[in-house]
């Protein structure tokens, strides 16, 4: 079983394709980082993914009525929007829309986000007034809420503190060894290389590389994609991850 | 919970105060009882056919106008988005304009406000084709400016070539907005138009709470945001053409009421869409219990004194809230 299959994705702006090709297959239990440069098309891939941008071939979940796909995937995405001063609780039951579940589900999903995201004590305070690592946590904690099979998210721990970008990433392999998938773009590349079972490196619209970490960031691949060189080394701590320089 | 009944409490004791309020010099209880009276008498007459339609047209309008304000609001996510932006109320204006200066108004008893629905059906249609169907909220704004501006030139061009002074001053009257002297006639014209805004954008709620965390994650929540913009569009315009067919323009409503009643809903727009209608209601009725009160052989319109009091208020909303607004 997969929870997103795209079949040969492409999505053109104007004639020029940004997304050129695209295959590929998600299982549950994978926890799936999207790895490239500013404008390699992550997230135009994502939203192509889910239906959000006209796109040509197939993807999965775009085929979906938009009701079943919104409890079949949830989307954080970059761009983070809260309009209004709503308390953070209400802010996080958001993501209960698209189920028509009993009170007590609701708040059992929004309590179990929240403390997910170590937000119990933020529960009451308006959304708009926290800090804007504040603000990410709390718009994840809403993504989480929805209690979907899959999430996608759009760079969710660009500006996070250190620890709070561990834990983000914590919970999302700990949601893919609950058996459910998580595809997230990231430029965090040691802590794509920590947390995630499979990346996938994107350059220029086309799939690179696809596969474990390892297999993935070589010398070869990072030189090529982002002209960077780095140190990659497998510790009994865990592999350790280390850009040096820029490549000429 | 709490604000809902102290809003419909409100509501209904400015209707009742409404009601009592008038330059026929009856007490109280004798006007309110003629309401009910059968008989015919001159009091019975002056309740049932001036005072409860214009009672019964301010808690529409209001309503018409808080409800949509809300809901403009809640799909731009600005609170300084109000009712009249996508250009129907203006467009309502010079229908009714035209149908002055043409002389149709004096015709028939209902030309004047059949006219100005006309127009703003012209305008919903204009909107609809220049905005498209799919389309962000910004091409939504800009329609709505250039047909504003397209109504108005016209409205200045109609005064402008207006035949004599007599003419000219019926059109700026009329304009500044007010419920004296409307009837029961009114009342079922405008109804129905209203019943259908409010049923179109009371069902806004759930898309216009996703629509918190910005188009792309309420799209990716289930929200068909086409059909959203399609019920809001049609729904504001129902609502506020209906109004201003009957009444003229009356402004800030929209505006000033989800504004003031947002701290009290949590910010949440669904629930802000209810406590508006309520609120936009209690305004109206107040301004017109006050129209009556201040100057009573002036006939001070509604309208003017509706900008009069709410563009203070707003100012010191904004003096007030200036520190938290970003």
């Amino acid at each position: 079983m997969s929870l997103l299959t795209l079949q040969d994705l492409s999505v053109k702006r104007g004639t020029c394709p940004v997304i050129d090709d695209v295959s590929l297959t998600l299982h549950p239990g994978e926890c799936v980082g999207l790895l490239g440069p500013n404008g390699a098309g992550k997230t135009t891939l994502m939203r192509a993914a889910l239906g959000l941008l006209p796109h040509d071939g197939t993807s999965s979940l775009a085929q979906m009525t938009s009701m079943d796909r919104a409890r079949a995937c949830a989307w954080l995405p970059q761009a983070r929007e809260i309009a209004w001063p709503v308390s953070v609780e209400r802010l996080v039951r958001l993501g209960r829309l698209p189920h028509s579940g009993t009170k007590a589900e609701d708040a059992a999903a929004v309590t179990g986000a929240l403390a997910q995201m170590g937000l119990e004590a933020y529960a009451q305070r308006t959304a708009t007034q926290l800090s804007g690592g504040e603000q990410a946590r709390v718009l994840i904690a809403r993504a989480l809420a929805q209690d979907t099979p899959m999430m996608m998210a759009d760079e969710p721990i660009a500006g996070l503190d250190p620890a709070a970008q561990i834990a983000t990433m914590r919970v999302f392999s700990d949601l893919a060894a609950s058996g459910r998938t998580v595809l997230t773009s990231l430029h965090d590349l040691g802590l794509a290389a920590r947390h995630c079972t499979r990346v996938i490196l994107l350059h220029r619209g086309a799939i690179v590389a696809d596969g474990t970490p390892v297999d993935v960031m070589t010398p070869e691949n990072l030189a090529e994609v982002f002209g960077i060189l780095a140190h990659y080394e497998m510790t009994d701590r865990g592999p350790v991850f280390q850009t040096l320089d820029t490549l000429a | 919970m709490k604000l809902t009944v102290v809003l419909t409490t409100l509501c209904v004791v400015l209707f009742v105060i409404s009601l009592v309020t008038g330059t026929t010099p009856v007490s109280p209880w004798h006007s309110f009882t003629s309401l009910f009276s059968t008989e015919g008498t001159p009091m019975s007459v002056v309740m049932q056919q001036i005072r409860l339609p214009r009672a019964l047209l301010a808690v529409m309008i209001g309503a018409s106008l808080g409800v949509s304000g809300a809901a403009m609001q809640g799909y731009l996510r600005n609170p300084l988005a109000e009712p009249g932006l996508i250009g129907v109320s203006a467009a309502a204006g010079l229908g009714a304009v035209l149908a002055l200066q043409t002389g149709l108004a004096a015709a028939f008893a209902l030309a004047l406000p059949l006219s100005a629905l006309l127009a703003a059906l012209i305008a919903v249609a204009m909107i609809l084709t220049l905005a498209g169907p799919g389309g962000a909220a910004l091409t939504l704004i800009l329609a709505g400016i250039a047909i504003s501006a397209l109504a108005s030139a016209f409205t200045s061009l109609v005064l402008n070539l207006s035949p004599n002074p007599f003419a000219a001053a019926e059109i700026v009257f009329w304009m500044l907005g007010s419920l004296a002297d409307r009837s029961f006639s009114h009342v079922w014209l405008a109804l129905p138009f209203m019943v259908l805004g409010w049923v179109l954008l009371g069902s806004l709620g759930r898309g216009l709470d996703a629509l918190t965390l910005g188009e792309d994650a309420a799209a990716a929540m289930g929200v068909r945001l086409p059909r959203l913009r399609l019920a809001l569009v049609i729904g504001t315009a129902a609502c506020v053409g209906a109004g201003t067919a009957v009444a003229g323009s009356i402004g800030f409503v929209g505006l000033v009421v989800p504004h003031v009643l947002r701290p009290f809903v949590g910010g949440q727009p669904s629930r802000l869409l209810w406590a508006s209608a309520l609120g936009g209601a209690a305004m109206v009725l107040a301004a017109d219990i006050a129209v009556r009160v201040a100057l009573p052989d002036r006939d001070l319109k509604l309208g003017v004194l509706m900008a009069l009091v709410g563009a203070p208020l707003f100012l010191h909303l904004i003096y007030k809230t200036r520190g938290t607004l970003q």
